[in-house]
């Protein structure tokens, strides 16, 4: 596989929200607004990055029969690593995102990726394989973000967007309007696909 | 010449009754209601009901042509979810609420599940479940909700009390000052308790009975709403267990637990005929596709749907409770109707 | 046996690398997450208790926290207010809420410090009106004694104001805010 295929695999054909169906908790959960969608993203990338490379380089050293318990306290580093640096430097993002930092421990998405590709791979694709789930899970979650935000506050990053009449969808901002966006969203995806075929 | 056998699978009883048939029907019980609505509230109620009917219909249509199955609006049981949408609006929403709640109702709750007999919710509920969510300013505070012609809000008369329809009156006023009797005035507790008083007599029973409070459009008159339920109840529509068992529950429940001073003083009149009970026993919990088949299924369906009703009414953070219990209890029946399957003749 | 051994022996390298990592990455922080927290705290109680620059905690004996608050830098004499938190159960979330009263106990203000209300609905206890710089429900507080910390459903400058839809939290932030504000009370005098 080239080395452009992997990094742009993670962006569409296996983004891992939508396709992948991995990291639900913590993208139903705080993708209340763009802003902490986006925050949300880039934590989980930065997570992401560092369990990968971390982990893509020690893959000859570990045994196979404790490889799951050594990848989780690698992540759960990491995790903690970022949980400090945004309470010290961006504490109203920590504030908004509250526990699901922390979570990101169990996001199966960061586990899958050391497991089924970093654990395999060399340090340069296991970056590029980080770097493109990383981003598509990214997006994916400032989409979520953008909607919710937009018809549930009728703002964007703050921003007052919708007329002073338009009277706000609280139920998206809610946590069964993030399912329902949610479902809506992957039946886009799944629309698009077989528009081309399937496949 | 052969004779000729025709063979075919049972059931072998052929009956005339069809979908269509049974929604016309179950829309001509809910006319005395309307009408009702639009005499008590005016020409805004029936706005409301006409735009909730025509957004159910074109979505379904359109749900449908986009599924690529048969168009089947013909069959009106889009116009009952909108018309019972409606009927769970307060009179003063704007029409938009009716057309986006009946979009909700018939896109999301019906023809995502795979639209008639598919759907695990009764769509109107989900989607009043969805405006309360989205809009609650609009959808609980009866204290704006306008008063029905003839008759006020609460029904009552209050001194220096805010105007509210009965439910909300009582769980946000009357019962508070009670809890707190040492904190608040004499002169409160003794208004609170001349209310209490007045919701117990007989002319009080009566302006439930005819319609002389507020509430959403299609609750206010317990009488227009019974005389629906009994067209459908002789011709079979709807089972009897289903209300009686509800509507029993509460009565007994309200009875030993809905006093404000002690066991066995509830105001089981008040409980039956306030709020939207008698709209939910009657029309929402009877609706064939969400509530369950056998008959010892139904009575456990009415019996939970009036335990979770009370306990909305007297625990809960909503001065109503029959949307959500009826939801909770939609969500119960496929479970209730494995486990009360009848047991195959001979079978183990 | 010697697998054992030597599976336990690497886990615990790992782990102990992840650990003075962490403990590395803690260190630089520390001062910093120290700073944001008290710049934080600090800003809560200016607003509460705007006229004091100097605090000193202080607990009585069972347990109840609450601050002494002087005007001046030096801290002597008679102090100009007292800062308490007080807690009370919303809707969803156990609202914290950081309280300020004069020595004659009068509200010199409040400021919500954690909550977890309905969006939309509870969470306006902390709704900034257009052209306002400070929430409106929690500015109802400001002035107002004991006796007046009564929510109520229509506008009413001497008690307060419920949010509508959210009777609720409103009630939770007054209902602590008294009790708060009792227990001060109590404790002053």
């Amino acid at each position: 596989m080239s080395a452009w295929k992997i990094f742009i695999r993670g962006l569409w054909e296996d983004v891992p929200l939508f396709r992948l169906v991995l990291g639900l908790c913590p993208a139903l959960a705080v993708t209340t607004s763009l802003r902490n969608g986006l925050g949300m993203g880039l934590a989980t990338m930065s997570v992401l990055l560092g369990s990968n490379f971390v982990v893509s380089l020690v893959r000859k050293a570990i045994p196979a029969k404790i490889r799951i318990p050594s990848f989780i306290v690698v992540i759960a580093s990491f995790v903690t690593i970022v949980d400090l640096v945004m309470h010290g430097f961006t504490p109203d993002l920590h504030k908004a995102l509250g526990i699901f930092i922390p979570l990101i421990v169990v996001n199966c998405l960061i586990l899958g990726r050391a497991e089924a590709f970093a654990s395999k791979n060399s340090l340069g694709r296991s970056l590029l394989d980080a770097a493109g789930m990383g981003l598509g899970f990214t997006l994916a979650l400032c989409i979520l973000g953008s909607v919710r935000e937009i018809l549930g506050s009728g703002t964007i990053c703050g921003f007052v967007l919708t007329p002073e009449s338009y009277r706000p969808v609280l139920l998206l901002i809610l946590p069964p309007g993030g399912f329902i966006v949610y479902g809506l969203l992957i039946a886009w995806f799944n629309l698009l696909d077989s528009g081309r075929g399937g496949r | 010449m052969a004779m000729t056998l025709k063979v075919s699978s049972s059931p072998h009883i052929f009956t005339n009754e069809s979908i269509p048939r049974i929604m016309l029907t179950v829309v001509i019980s809910l006319v005395p209601a309307a009408v009702g609505a639009v005499y008590f509230f005016g020409a805004h109620a029936l706005v409301l009901i006409v735009l909730a009917v025509a957004s159910a219909v074109g979505t379904e249509a359109l749900c449908q042509k986009l599924r690529g199955v048969p168009v089947t609006v013909n069959n009106c049981s889009a116009v009952v979810t909108g018309i019972l949408l409606a009927f769970n609006l307060p009179a003063n929403a704007p029409w938009w609420m009716a057309v986006l709640g009946s979009a909700f109702a018939i896109a999301i709750v019906k023809e995502l599940f795979g639209g008639i007999g598919y759907n695990i919710w009764n769509p109107a509920l989900a989607a009043r479940a969805f405006l309360l969510a989205s809009w609650p300013t609009t959808m609980i505070s009866s204290t704006e909700f306008p008063a029905p012609r003839g008759g006020s809000l609460s029904g009552v008369e209050l001194d220096g009390i805010t105007q509210a329809t009965p439910l909300q009156l009582i769980k946000n006023t009357i019962i508070p000052i009670f809890e707190k009797a040492e904190s608040v005035s004499a002169a409160q507790v003794e208004s609170a308790r001349r209310v209490l008083e007045q919701m117990a007599n007989a002319d009080y029973y009566g302006a439930l009975f005819w319609g002389r409070v507020g509430g959403v459009i299609g609750e206010t008159s317990a009488a227009l709403l019974i005389l629906g339920g009994i067209l459908l109840l002789t011709r079979s529509y709807i089972d009897w267990r289903v209300p009686v068992g509800y509507i029993g529950t509460v009565a007994v429940l309200a009875w030993v637990f809905g006093g404000p001073e002690g066991y066995f003083t509830g105001n089981v009149g008040f409980h039956v005929l306030s709020g939207g009970l008698l709209l939910g026993a009657f029309f929402m919990a009877t609706d064939m596709v969400t509530s369950p088949i056998t008959r010892k299924g139904k009575w456990i369906f009415a019996v939970g749907c009036g335990i979770f009703t009370m306990l909305i009414r007297l625990k809960g953070g909503y001065p109503e409770g029959v949307s959500y219990a009826i939801l909770l209890m939609n969500t119960a029946t496929p479970l209730i109707d494995l486990y009360t399957k009848p047991k195959i003749y001979g079978g183990s | 046996m010697s697998e054992i051994l030597k599976l336990t022996g690497m886990l615990t390298l790992i782990t102990g690398i992840a650990a003075t990592a962490l403990s590395n990455v803690y260190m630089l922080t520390r001062d910093r997450i120290a700073q944001v927290e008290s710049a934080r705290e600090a800003a809560a109680r200016r607003t509460a208790l705007p006229e004091a620059v100097v605090f000193k905690a202080d607990t009585t004996d069972d347990g109840f926290v609450f601050y002494h608050g002087w005007a001046d830098s030096s801290a002597s004499g008679e102090p100009v207010g007292y800062i308490a938190l007080a807690l009370g159960k919303g809707y969803s979330s156990r609202i914290r809420t950081v309280v300020g009263v004069d020595s004659e106990m009068n509200i010199t203000g409040i400021k919500i410090a954690f909550q977890l209300e309905t969006p939309g609905l509870g969470t306006r206890i902390e709704e900034v009106r257009k052209g306002d710089d400070a929430p409106w429900f929690q500015e109802q507080f400001r002035g107002k004694t004991l006796e007046y910390l009564e929510v109520v459903r229509t506008p009413d400058p001497e008690r307060i104001e419920a949010i509508t839809g959210a009777t609720i939290s409103s009630e939770a932030v007054t209902n602590s805010v008294r009790e708060a504000v009792e227990k001060l009370q109590k404790v002053i005098q």
